[in-house]
């Protein structure tokens, strides 16, 4: 059994946010409506963000795309009252949108705040729902959202598999924010595997993981020089 | 069925073998459900490779072609928004008739043949009376089938007017390597082979002319291999993403580069640092030339004389002992490059600052050498005798261009769409008569607005082919929507920065018959209906029938082949340098075909030193001293000399008075700048680094101004300039020089659909445009505005 993680390479990172549009692309993120910019409702499942260290002129900007971590240990499916988010066997947090109740305790228990919560109903002006990708359903009012690291197409790339009679292949199933990357700074891939170039970057002594003092064990793993 | 597939949990999976009968079940006609085709993105002129997923005959998802050899499979945050633009309710799939006053923006729907015949029918009659030169064609930094047709088109009807509008993002180093090397096109910067990367304001991570490219190169120029990590050095007045992702952020007051580059010329002259071989052997102007009347001088006796580092860190505000420490670096870390394009969607460079920039690079020998300034092979696409013009069009094609500005006032201003709007409401040379609109938006790129709309309202007639209603289409007496980008045929001749060049074919993914017309069937059916010589000198069928022939002619050339990958591009380097070709299996037919799979053609190899190619006008140097500016100015004396020398003139400006205490500096959002089609959400959503800000504009000022001013972060503000005066908000920014206010562009459309309109403000309503002396470019950087809360 896989444990699917992703690298992202932060020294290579240009901040272009290529991956966050191909994510909203990919995931049939809705058409912001008026004023959820400014009341903080706007959402992302891929949020490139930025910190300002130091003062003028000895200025440093870090820019982080910041998806779901995928914890190990994630706290918000221990807070779900209705089972409605899960940790799956292949290490991938999942959201089971019926399931959910729209009570948020989620959202406040993500430590990374990659949870995101519909207080609008999604809106598509026609001909634009036509660029719906049919492989992820669009999601209703009240319910949580979040990062799925693209699990329809694992589900694909496994029954193409199985339909050839073999097992997945590496670099078979990668998420769309991986794909879209100019600078390819994103890796996707089994962390289990040693072989594979996720275990590998992820054991560099440039790697990193957020909060890791929180004890969630997440499976994105950063690299930077410190 | 959207659905069925989509749960994200293992519970509620689509079992496979469902899927499968769906999949099967559901094939009604012979195209599969899910298809993949290769494409060209025309987001925007980056040239990119695109591979489009298309269920359902609807495109659902846009990835990069991992064969181009310009995007390898990447892509910039604009091209999965293509979606967004493909599938916008506001964009227009039907001809516009102007249904009221000109300018108000209502239009009535007519048909597509009534529309052709309308212009065709103008066209008739301007042609005999006042003649062909009062038709003018504006386009958009097109290199592909619009721009290839549109000059054909306008040889055989008569007029010299196709105006390129990529001002003013433009190709802007070119000027400077027209003025150095005589190259009138772009040149490219070897970035991933060098090892040191100066560069000054061209923020080529935010805004290049393809993203995608650059964030690959900068990936590379870090060094992921074993290569030696080269260091990149970043000059501006603001920490842009590019000054994020340098090694060393140097910011310089607006409008100071130029002579940050002349002070570090002045170190490396000094200290003869310089690459003695290439300055002796392949350059020009070094020393002081003879002749004349009275002194003269040279680039190097002038660097010396006046750009000391002490008086150039008074100027630029960088401290001397930087200017020391990278001039040295600069020199000693072969190939070294310094770059000046100024990707940026307000040009903050001027032509003399371009050539200091630029000069730094033939002073350590970095000229079309491996990690260098590479400049493009020559690359004919269509190989067609020239059009045979007739009476009419010859007395057509004797008149001097419509935006022609005058080359003595202004030596390297041959190509000036800058004053176009200016001749038009003078009617210098003859009156205009009929102007075709590409898709640009020249009222919003434009840093006078106000004379463009009153420009446009002048013109008796104005047809536009931009598929939004933006604020230049709104001029407009007739408006012909070009289709999508992903419904059309369309070639693009581009390059990669190491010089390889790319021609990559647009092809309609999805049949959508009833949505707009391709230029380029326009420009074939228009010669079709005014006939004469026109339909000989486009003697194609449909766009599609060009694509090929450029292909067939491509498959004759000889060189090159389809887009590979990497390895295979690999061995045609090998084989080709060798004198060796691949034989390409099958005939043309093949070819295109292997082509179109691969989404275009490219040839790999590229020669360095053929000095032929890379210095084009006499004495086939680099010339320091400009022969192109002294072949209008004749130079005899001294100041004759600096009007041919890269230096420093202060910038134009009021000077620092109490009114306006502060300077601004205008920069383009990677996402938005220069687009013509802004009315995209996803795009709207991403403003780059600044998390909070989507939506609306924001200004940046470093807090050390807002305790002077009393402003703090997310105040809203007044910026008022001598011109006008916008409200906004503030944010308190470390990554700004002290007394610079920092304003994004690319926000402000007052009209282009729900999404753009009356979102943020375009600062042109504070700049005052200054003419630059030598290419009568428009130079926005030069501003003083003050701040207040509101």
């Amino acid at each position: 059994m896989a444990r699917w993680g992703m690298v992202i390479d932060l020294d290579l990172c240009t901040g272009c946010q290529a991956c966050s549009v191909a994510c909203k692309a990919e995931n049939n993120l809705a058409v912001p409506q008026d004023g959820v910019a400014d009341n903080g409702r706007h959402f992302s499942w891929l949020e490139v963000i930025s910190f300002v260290e130091g003062e003028y002129p000895r200025v440093k900007m870090r820019m982080l795309p910041l998806p779901c971590m995928h914890c190990d240990r994630p706290p918000c499916v221990k807070v779900c009252p209705v089972g409605a988010t899960y940790l799956s066997e292949e290490g991938i947090v999942g959201q089971i949108y019926n399931r959910c109740i729209g009570c948020r305790y989620c959202t406040t228990a993500c430590p990374y705040t990659v949870r995101y919560f519909n207080w609008h109903a999604p809106v598509w002006p026609e001909p634009m729902s036509k660029s719906l990708n049919p492989d992820v359903s669009v999601r209703p009012k009240g319910v949580v959202e979040k990062c799925t690291f693209c699990h329809h197409r694992l589900m694909k790339a496994r029954d193409q598999a199985r339909f050839e009679a073999r097992s997945l292949r590496p670099g078979e199933y990668v998420p769309a924010c991986v794909e879209a990357c100019p600078a390819k700074a994103m890796w996707f891939g089994d962390l289990d595997d040693p072989a594979s170039e996720v275990s590998q970057l992820a054991s560099s002594r440039r790697a990193f993981r957020l909060m890791e003092d929180l004890g969630t064990e997440p499976k994105v793993i950063y690299l930077q020089e410190r | 069925m959207a659905a069925s597939a989509a749960c994200t949990s293992n519970l509620c999976a689509t079992p496979a073998p469902f899927q499968r009968i769906i999949y099967a079940g559901s094939k009604k006609e012979s195209k599969p459900l899910e298809r993949f085709a290769t494409t060209l993105c025309r987001q925007c002129p980056g040239g990119c490779g695109l591979r489009v997923r298309m269920v359902n005959d609807s495109v659902v998802g846009i990835a990069g072609n991992p064969l181009h050899p310009i995007n390898h499979g990447g892509v910039c945050a604009r091209a999965p928004a293509a979606l967004q633009t493909l599938y916008n309710p506001d964009r227009l799939t039907k001809p516009m008739l102007l249904a009221g006053p000109k300018g108000a923006g209502r239009y009535r729907p007519i048909e597509w043949d009534e529309a052709i015949e309308r212009l065709a029918t103008k066209l008739k009659t301007i042609r005999r009376d006042p003649g062909p030169q009062s038709l003018v064609v504006v386009i958009n930094g097109d290199r592909g089938l619009t721009r290839l047709l549109w000059s054909r088109f306008l040889q055989a009807y008569g007029s010299n007017n196709l105006i390129d509008w990529s001002f003013p993002e433009g190709h802007v180093a070119y000027p400077a390597v027209w003025a150095t090397q005589g190259l009138r096109r772009a040149v490219g910067y070897d970035l991933a082979r060098a090892k040191y990367v100066l560069s000054f304001g061209s923020q080529w991570l935010d805004a290049h002319w393809s993203p995608a490219h650059a964030s690959e190169i900068f990936a590379s120029l870090r060094g992921q291999g074993e290569a030696v990590r080269a260091r990149f050095i970043h000059v501006e007045p603001r920490l842009s993403l590019t000054g994020a992702k340098a090694d060393e952020w140097i910011p310089v007051r607006p409008g100071t580069e130029g002579a940050l580059a002349l002070g570090l010329a002045h170190v490396i002259l000094r200290e003869g640092l310089y690459d003695r071989d290439f300055v002796e052997n392949f350059t020009h102007g070094f020393e002081d030339p003879a002749g004349g009347t009275g002194e003269r001088i040279g680039y190097r006796r002038l660097v010396l004389r006046d750009y000391a580092p002490s008086k150039v860190a008074n100027i630029t505000g960088v401290h001397e002992a930087t200017i020391f420490r990278l001039a040295r670096e600069f020199a000693s870390n072969a190939p070294a490059l310094a770059i000046g394009f100024d990707g940026s969607g307000a040009a903050t460079q001027r032509c003399y600052d371009r050539m200091a920039i630029h000069s730094l690079n033939a002073l350590v020998g970095s000229i079309d050498v491996p990690g260098g300034v590479t400049c493009f092979q020559d690359l004919e696409i269509l190989n067609l005798p020239a059009p045979d013009p007739d009476e009419t069009a010859e007395r057509g094609l004797s008149r001097p261009r419509f935006e022609n500005a005058d080359r003595a006032t202004y030596p390297l201003g041959a190509n000036a769409p800058h004053i176009l709007a200016e001749h038009v409401l003078a009617e210098l040379p003859y009156p205009n008569e009929v102007m075709v609109l590409g898709d640009v938006d020249i009222v919003f790129t434009s840093p006078h607005p106000e004379r463009v709309r009153q420009a446009l309202a002048k013109i008796p007639f104005v047809v536009s082919l931009s598929p939004w209603l933006n604020e230049t289409a709104s001029f407009a007496d007739l408006i012909i929507p070009e289709r999508h980008f992903l419904t059309r045929w369309d070639v693009d001749v581009g390059h990669t920065l190491t010089g390889q060049p790319a021609v990559t074919i647009g092809q309609p993914v999805i049949d959508w018959p009833q949505e707009g017309l391709a230029s380029a069937d326009l420009i074939l059916e228009l010669a079709r209906r005014l006939g004469g010589t026109l339909p000989a000198a486009l003697p194609f069928k449909d766009a599609e029938a060009v694509v090929r022939t450029v292909f067939k002619h491509l498959h004759a050339s000889n060189r090159g082949g389809p887009f590979s990958s990497r390895e295979e591009e690999g061995w045609t380097r090998l084989l080709e340098g060798a004198g060796w070709r691949f034989q390409m299996t099958g005939g043309e037919e093949d070819f295109f075909r292997q082509a179109l799979q691969s989404g275009g053609w490219t040839d790999p190899i590229y020669y360095h030193r053929e000095w032929d190619r890379v210095f084009r006008a006499p004495p086939r140097r680099f010339a320091f001293h400009s022969t192109v500016i002294a072949e209008s100015l004749k130079p005899g004396s001294i100041e004759d000399d600096i009007r041919c020398l890269p230096h420093y003139e202060p910038v134009h400006s009021e000077p620092s008075d109490e009114t306006f205490p502060l300077s601004l500096y205008v920069y383009p959002l990677p996402s938005l700048a220069g687009m013509t089609d802004a009315n995209v959400p996803w795009l709207m959503d991403t403003f780059g680094r600044n998390k909070q800000e989507r939506w609306r504009n924001w200004v940046e000022i470093n807090p050390v101004t807002g305790e002077q001013l009393g402003i703090k972060d997310g105040d809203e503000v007044v910026v008022e300039s001598r011109r006008g005066r916008i409200r906004t908000r503030v944010k308190l920014f470390q990554g700004v020089m002290p007394g610079v206010v920092a304003f994004p562009w690319g926000l402000g459309h007052q009209k282009g659909g729900r999404w753009c309109e009356g979102v943020g403000q375009n600062p042109s309503e504070l700049v005052e445009a200054y003419t630059d002396p030598l290419t009568s470019e428009q130079f926005w950087n030069a501003n003083r505005v003050s701040m207040k809360k509101a």
